[in-house]
């Protein structure tokens, strides 16, 4: 029977989102794959090599068909050192991912999100990462082999120093059921200044597009789009964004897009659900002032 | 000590122009150091290293190493051979790993940018270390300093920053930084000149040309497209009384 393998970091919603894509993939290989899934330690982070060795070494005892990994920070640094050790091909930071005529298709934004690429594999195992958010987590039935990756005598290669977390206003971004995010529409940084204000008092994330954060209203780390996160919320509502592909690509699967632009013929109107054509400024003001 | 840099000419992606039938217009696209590889390059001028600067790709590319050398590498290497065209990030990885392995076997650190702005797979390093047998370290926005055979960086992330310390010698992927690194001076350049860059052939560097171009690249791009998002969209007109209608629902 073929296998996949699923790379599970600890309980991160990301290895969830892995899991279900493995289960899919699963069922339309032929015959009809099993799923393994193998948890990595807490701390695998501070011995990569070591965890992407183990993880060969079980590759080449299973020979599954298909190798999947988050396209987290660790799974980028994972995933590579694994597939060069194995000879094997590697697409990097899928947006979805199926099969066809038996084989892994990946599919990836590239060109700053301006163009989308599937790309086959033309040996075995077939590897991805899959970027978090990029896809909803449902139950899909299927009972999963279950691996935990880990050593006694763990050396760690890397030495933390120091730690610090970032705390900042869309430091929750990414799990937020809520997110207003602002564009270049706002044209100060008060005006974004209020979107925040605005966002504190509905207690809903806060996200901006590149084109903002090149103007300098919203910080980097606020970026959503391609080359910023994907996030999947419930609700997405949007100031004074325009609609550019590469920022829509990373909320393609919000549940409910609704877009505030006064320019009638903005490109988000045909990719939103609901359109509000209206000052994007004016519009936070109203907020604002609403009990 | 010693310090390879690896640099990417990419096409600059903010400037697409797009045909009548949906194909980039390669034709006068831009062709610029990748952002981040910058950054790389102003990490290795702050330590006391000797320098080598690399990069594959076509003739062309050989300006970003013009631009290494008058920026201070003391050397700069072009891999340019029709058997390197078309390699994925494997392939590259094996072309990067036989050059520095040819003129760079003693180096300390590797430093290149977090990723190219046209692939963004972000792959290439991770496999070089892998495939060198040495430490690997993404998303470094500090190399803070260089002692006695380790290294102290600064990582960043959007959940937290960190404060590592690896073994040498290791690859060092840096993201770009707020501050633009200062540009060469005329001056630069005209040294630049003098020194000239190196172009490395398949057999300079000793590979087996079954590990690179085509036929060392097991992936392959089955199709390209446009992306197209579509959703059918209502107007509303009392957008003000829909967004907090639609938010209280959420949250209730």
């Amino acid at each position: 029977m073929s296998k996949i393998f699923a790379i599970m970091e600890n309980n991160a919603p990301h290895s969830f989102e892995l899991l279900t894509v493995a289960k899919a993939l699963a069922t339309q290989l032929e015959p009809r794959a099993s799923v393994s899934a193998l948890y990595l330690p807490k701390d695998a982070g501070i011995s990569p090599k070591f965890f992407a060795d183990l993880i060969v070494q079980l590759i080449k005892e299973n020979s599954p068909e298909i190798v999947l990994f988050s396209a987290s920070r660790l799974g980028r640094e994972l995933a590579p050192r694994v597939s060069s050790t194995l000879e094997t091909g590697l697409t990097a930071d899928c947006t979805s991912l199926r099969i066809e005529n038996n084989k892994l298709v990946s599919v990836r934004p590239t060109f700053g999100g301006r163009l989308m690429a599937e790309i086959l594999c033309k040996r075995l195992p077939q590897m991805a990462t899959l970027r978090p958010g990029a896809l909803k987590i449902t139950e899909i039935e299927g009972v999963v082999e279950e691996i935990y990756l880990n050593s006694p005598d763990l050396q760690p290669e890397l030495k933390i120093i120091k730690l610090t977390k970032n705390e900042h206003p869309a430091s929750n971004l990414s799990e937020a059921k809520i997110v207003f995010t602002g564009g270049k529409g706002l044209k100060t940084k008060e005006n974004f200044d209020k979107l925040c204000e605005l966002a504190a008092k509905l207690n809903v994330a806060v996200g901006a597009t590149r084109g903002a954060v090149e103007a300098g209203l919203a910080p980097k780390y606020m970026q959503v789009g391609q080359t910023g996160i994907s996030i999947a919320p419930e609700i997405y509502v949007t100031f004074g964004v325009s609609g550019a592909i590469h920022h829509m690509i990373g909320v393609e699967n919000a549940r409910e897009i609704i877009a505030v632009n006064n320019d009638p013929s903005a490109p988000i109107f045909s990719t939103c659900d609901y359109k509000i054509c209206a000052d994007a400024i004016e519009m936070l003001d109203k907020l604002l002032a609403s009990p | 000590m010693k310090v390879a840099v690896l640099l990417k000419q990419v096409p600059d992606t903010q400037d697409i122009k797009w045909s009548k039938e949906n194909n980039i217009l390669r034709e006068g696209l831009l062709s610029i150091l990748n952002p981040a590889d910058d950054f790389a390059l102003e990490a290795a001028r702050g330590l006391e290293a000797e320098t080598v600067a690399f990069s594959m790709g076509p003739m062309q590319a050989k300006s970003v190493l013009d631009y290494a050398i008058a920026r201070g590498v003391d050397e700069a290497f072009l891999l340019n051979d029709k058997k390197f065209v078309g390699s994925d990030t494997l392939a590259t990885a094996h072309v990067l790993k036989a050059a520095i392995s040819a003129r760079a076997a003693d180096f300390d650190l590797i430093l290149c940018g977090q990723s190219a702005i046209d692939g963004e797979t972000a792959q290439t390093p991770p496999s070089l270390a892998q495939m060198l047998g040495v430490n690997y370290i993404s998303n470094v926005s500090r190399v803070l300093e260089v002692s006695e055979g380790a290294v102290k960086v600064e990582q960043k992330t959007p959940e937290v920053l960190l404060e590592l310390e690896v073994a040498l010698p290791a690859v060092i992927s840096v993201v770009e930084g707020e501050i633009e690194p200062e540009k060469p001076k005329i001056g630069d350049y005209i040294k630049a000149q003098l020194k000239g860059v190196e172009v490395l052939k398949i057999d300079d560097i000793g590979i087996n040309p079954e590990l690179c171009g085509i036929l060392g690249s097991p992936t392959w791009v089955s199709r390209v497209y446009r992306p197209e998002i579509t959703r059918e969209c209502k107007e509303i007109t009392d957008g003000t009384a829909f967004i907090l209608n639609e938010v209280q629902k959420q949250i209730l």
